[in-house]
């Protein structure tokens, strides 16, 4: 359960959204120190780096990885050869085959996952201390070995098929589908593998994929456990020794987003979902944190944001509203979601839109502001680091985007130093666009 | 404010099989205390230092199953109103102290069982048990928030449920299954009897049923015991014990004979999917020994891509794009075990069907070997270590154990427990539970498509 979505409501329609857009978001708000996170650097005799917390008393290592690129690296017609690439990392490598590597790998009682997002592709090896070393050798083998056979590259592209078929009369899949396209235009982002695509791809795309994203040079690795440097040292080039030195990235400019659109999928159900979407910071703008207290605000965690207040406590007219920033390397969206009766559909839409023009207009409050900053800074150690897993999977978020070890502490005086004034401008600039507008739900009975 | 139901329990439980069978509890003995207050109610500590942060949990033992026939949704909507003022609290200060501390807060509903939980700084536990504490006895209902509320809980049924052919689905299959216990009904509630519910009723339901001799807290994370119970004296402490509740009478479900069907068809399907479900014994009932067997024994069958179905119908025959098993244990009076596939393409739904049946037929006629359930404990044993690294799923295990049955040996007892279980244990429990004839089949068919069987 630990990564499932906070927990007060769903997310509207969120979900088809979320995996186009980068991830790296909600980890880059939010942050108190945690007091005895103590990183260390760790660099190995090949020259790999990782962030390391050294904790003894752990029954278990974590460690997480990313390398930098993601589907956005996908070429034209190639897209959905990032998610085969890494679905085939453990049907076989070196001289194990499909059957044999994961038998291994189920019986070492490691947990593995790997998965690509629009800017990384990033992992997780979890495995209990004092067990480590089949699991890593296994590991070390997928990220540098992959075989790629045709079986399994016939039966994973066939699987593939299977999903996008079965997701091809789903509306709310079908408006994620067209939000992407129609808010990314010709984009990489708004690109998405499509039965034809994944048709036409070969082993020689995956091939061609892995060897140019899997490399040291887009590597960052964090790791958390009963593990000390000189052995973490060791592994690092265990592990990742193997890969080339360089990796073979296409320069791709972040995205010109297009508002003010309408996308609208309709489809006779009770309920009608709406998300709005307008520009936001990239993480390494000044912006960054006014507009997170801004989005905490408006549409955050908790159950007293405006939009939370206005739509359900007080009208009644959706189970959950929310707003949310999406920060990526160059670029940023906000977006504000909720799902409501469907006779009611475009009075939600009024309402949510006043509470915007009611902040753009007059700003937080001054407690509004003070709350919002007590619970960004004081939520970053229960979201992010309260778990093994939760640390590693951060400070690989943190070098991703290019923070210092300090950031944790960092940014409570980041956060600290914003203004009531600070918010308000950064509101009139966000949300001056009109935004693009995803409505999945029944035809809009005619107004009168 | 969510409903964990019986299939979406199940669903969470398919979809993460080995790791998350292990929130079944923690291995090697977590550090566990137990001491009841004066007033009854019961308190498990779990300590664990890593982080300075704890989750507070209360557990009231009053779900979906225990509603009065024509109140069905009721435990579900009260949950919503413990959100709302009290005598001495205005609406929303709860959500604003939890929120000026970095934490987060929700509640849920089950079958058997409602929980509240705050994760806090430990600097904030006593805090949050004097919120907890009140609003356990002086909450106020009014007519105005009720009304507003019963809005949200049917656009949360709306989301949850009617907006959805799997929801949909799933519901009827809940209905099919349990035909006289109440885990048939919807813990959501049926729509007609969410509007129905009056203010006389929640406050019935409060008065009786929202009481410390009704309820277990569990601290887990960066506490001690004896700071717990001193906090706990100054605030739950206060309060007064209720009337003894009523006894749990559930109705039994009686044996199946005739397998039944639940056919969906919808035009947002485009590709069909089939499941299998069973009920089965409760952990903690007299055949508990065949619960821990089913739940090895779902691992084994479709537990994990090493499973028997997914190696027969993804990998060799190469007729399904998924295919597993889950069970879920979480509950009072039965579990509930499924299997489910979906076909690469609609023509093979019914070899796909077959061929599900046929591994569930394999294990009941030549059973599993022991080195399948050798190395399936192995791996359960370490997802529950893996699992304990967080702190909220510790506490929901210990509460969800107690709630159903169980006790604080039993949270620590599971290791041994699957030790116990043989390879013959697996074959019985696959004869006498898993046979067809038991059955609910749900298809989820694409518009126009032609009859299942």
């Amino acid at each position: 359960m630990r990564s499932k979505p906070s927990a007060i409501f769903m997310a509207p329609s969120g979900r088809p959204i979320l995996y186009v857009l980068s991830f790296c978001l909600a980890l880059a708000f939010s942050l108190p120190a945690r007091a005895d996170l103590d990183i260390v650097e760790v660099t190995s005799a090949k020259g790999i780096k990782a962030w390391l917390v050294e904790d003894p008393s752990d029954p278990l290592v974590a460690i997480s990885f990313a390398f930098k690129g993601g589907t956005i690296q996908e070429p034209q017609g190639k897209e959905g050869v990032a998610g085969l690439t890494v679905g085939l990392l453990e049907d076989g490598a070196g001289n194990l085959d499909a059957d044999a590597f994961q038998q291994r790998l189920y019986e070492s009682g490691a947990d593995l996952s790997l998965y690509p997002s629009s800017d990384m592709i990033a992992g997780t090896l979890r495995v209990l201390a004092g067990e480590t070393e089949e699991p890593l050798e296994l590991l070390s083998l997928a990220l540098s070995a992959p075989r790629f056979e045709a079986d399994e590259f016939a039966r994973e592209r066939s699987r593939t098929l299977s999903r996008l078929r079965a997701e091809k009369n789903d509306p709310d899949s079908r408006g994620a589908r067209e939000l992407a396209s129609v808010l990314y235009g010709d984009h990489p982002l708004g690109r998405l593998a499509t039965e034809e695509t994944v048709s036409a791809l070969t082993r020689d795309d995956l091939a061609a994929f892995h060897r140019r994203m899997f490399a040291r040079s887009n590597l960052v690795v964090g790791v958390v456990g009963a593990i000390d440097p000189e052995t973490l040292k060791r592994v690092l080039d265990e592990v990742f020794g193997g890969l080339p030195e360089k990796a073979d990235l296409a320069e791709i400019p972040p995205p010109t987003l297009n508002f003010g659109r309408q996308v609208r999928e309709v489809y006779d159900r009770p309920q009608t979902s709406t998300s709005l979407f307008y520009p936001g910071p990239a993480t390494a703008s000044p912006e960054l944190y006014p507009a997170s207290l801004l989005v905490q605000i408006l549409g955050g965690g908790g159950l007293d944001s405006r939009l939370f207040t206005e739509l359900r406590e007080r009208r009644g007219l959706t189970y959950g509203a929310n707003a949310a920033l999406d920060s990526a390397t160059g670029w940023g969206e906000v977006s504000v979601g909720f799902s409501t009766r469907s006779d009611r559909a475009a009075e939600a839409l009024q309402a949510a839109q006043d509470v915007i023009a009611d902040m753009v207009e007059k700003g937080p409050t001054p407690e509004e502001l003070a709350a919002a900053k007590k619970y960004l800074i004081g939520a970053y150690a229960i979201r992010h680091l309260s778990s093994t897993t939760g640390i590693a999977m951060t400070m690989v978020h943190l070098q991703v985007e290019g923070r210092s070890k300090n950031y944790i502490e960092e940014r409570v005086a980041k956060f600290n130093s914003v203004t009531m004034e600070d918010v308000k401008r950064t509101a009139g600039l966000l949300f001056s666009v009109e935004p693009t507008v995803l409505m999945v739900g029944p035809e809009p009975k005619a107004e009168n | 404010m969510k409903i964990l139901s019986l299939f979406m329990a199940l669903l969470l439980l398919a979809a993460a099989a080995p790791s998350r069978l292990s929130a079944a509890s923690a291995p090697g003995g977590m550090e566990l205390e137990r001491f009841v207050l004066d007033n009854g109610l019961e308190v498990v500590v779990a300590p664990q230092r890593t982080v300075p942060v704890v989750t507070h949990m209360l557990f009231y033992r009053v779900g979906g199953a225990d509603e009065e026939p024509g109140q069905s949704g009721i435990a579900h909507f009260f949950e919503h109103l413990m959100f709302k003022a009290t005598s001495t609290r205005e609406s929303g200060e709860l959500a604003a102290a939890v929120a000026a501390v970095g934490g987060n807060q929700n509640a849920f509903t089950t079958e058997d069982f409602t929980a509240y939980f705050e994760q806090v700084p430990s600097s904030a536990l006593g805090e949050m048990m004097a919120f907890e504490a009140d609003r356990m006895r002086n909450l106020v209902l009014d007519d105005a928030v009720i009304e507003t509320e019963r809005q949200v809980v049917m656009e949360e049924r709306l989301s949850r449920v009617d907006n959805e052919p799997s929801g949909i689905l799933g519901e009827a299959v809940d209905s099919t299954l349990f035909q006289n216990h109440p885990y048939g009904r919807p813990v959501i509630g049926w729509m007609d009897e969410i509007k129905a519910l009056t203010k006389d009723q929640l406050t019935a339901f409060y008065n009786r049923y929202y009481r410390p001799n009704n309820a277990l807290l569990v601290v887990a994370g960066d506490v001690d015991t004896a700071t717990v119970r001193r906090l706990a004296e100054e605030t739950y402490g206060k309060l007064e014990r209720g009337p003894d509740l009523p006894p749990r009478i559930r109705t039994k479900e009686p044996e199946p004979k005739v397998e039944r069907i639940a056919v969906l068809r919808d035009e947002r399907v485009s590709l069909p999917s089939f499941s299998r479900s069973w009920f089965g014994p409760a952990t903690f009932s007299a055949d508990g020994r065949d619960a821990d067997a089913l739940l090895l024994l779902s691992v084994i069958l479709g537990g994990s891509e090493r499973s028997r179905l997914h190696q027969e119908l993804v990998v060799k025959k190469q007729i399904a794009s998924s295919a597993g098993a889950g069970v879920s244990t979480s509950y009072r009076d039965y579990s509930r075990i499924s299997v489910y596939a979906r076909p690469l393409d609609p023509g093979k739904l019914r070899e796909v069907v077959q061929a599900v049946d046929a591994e569930i037929e394999k294990i009941a006629r030549e059973g599993v070997s022991d080195r399948e359930v050798e190395v399936t404990r192995k791996v359960l044993a370490s997802g529950l270590v893996l699992g304990r690294e967080s702190q909220m799923d510790r506490a929901m295990e210990i509460g969800t154990t107690l709630m159903v049955g169980g006790t604080v040996e039993d949270v620590n007892g599971i290791l041994e427990r699957l030790d116990a279980v043989t390879a013959e244990d697996i074959q019985q429990v696959a004869q006498r539970y898993l046979a067809k004839s038991r059955s609910v089949a749900a298809y989820l068919l694409p518009q126009g498509a032609e009859d299942p069987v």
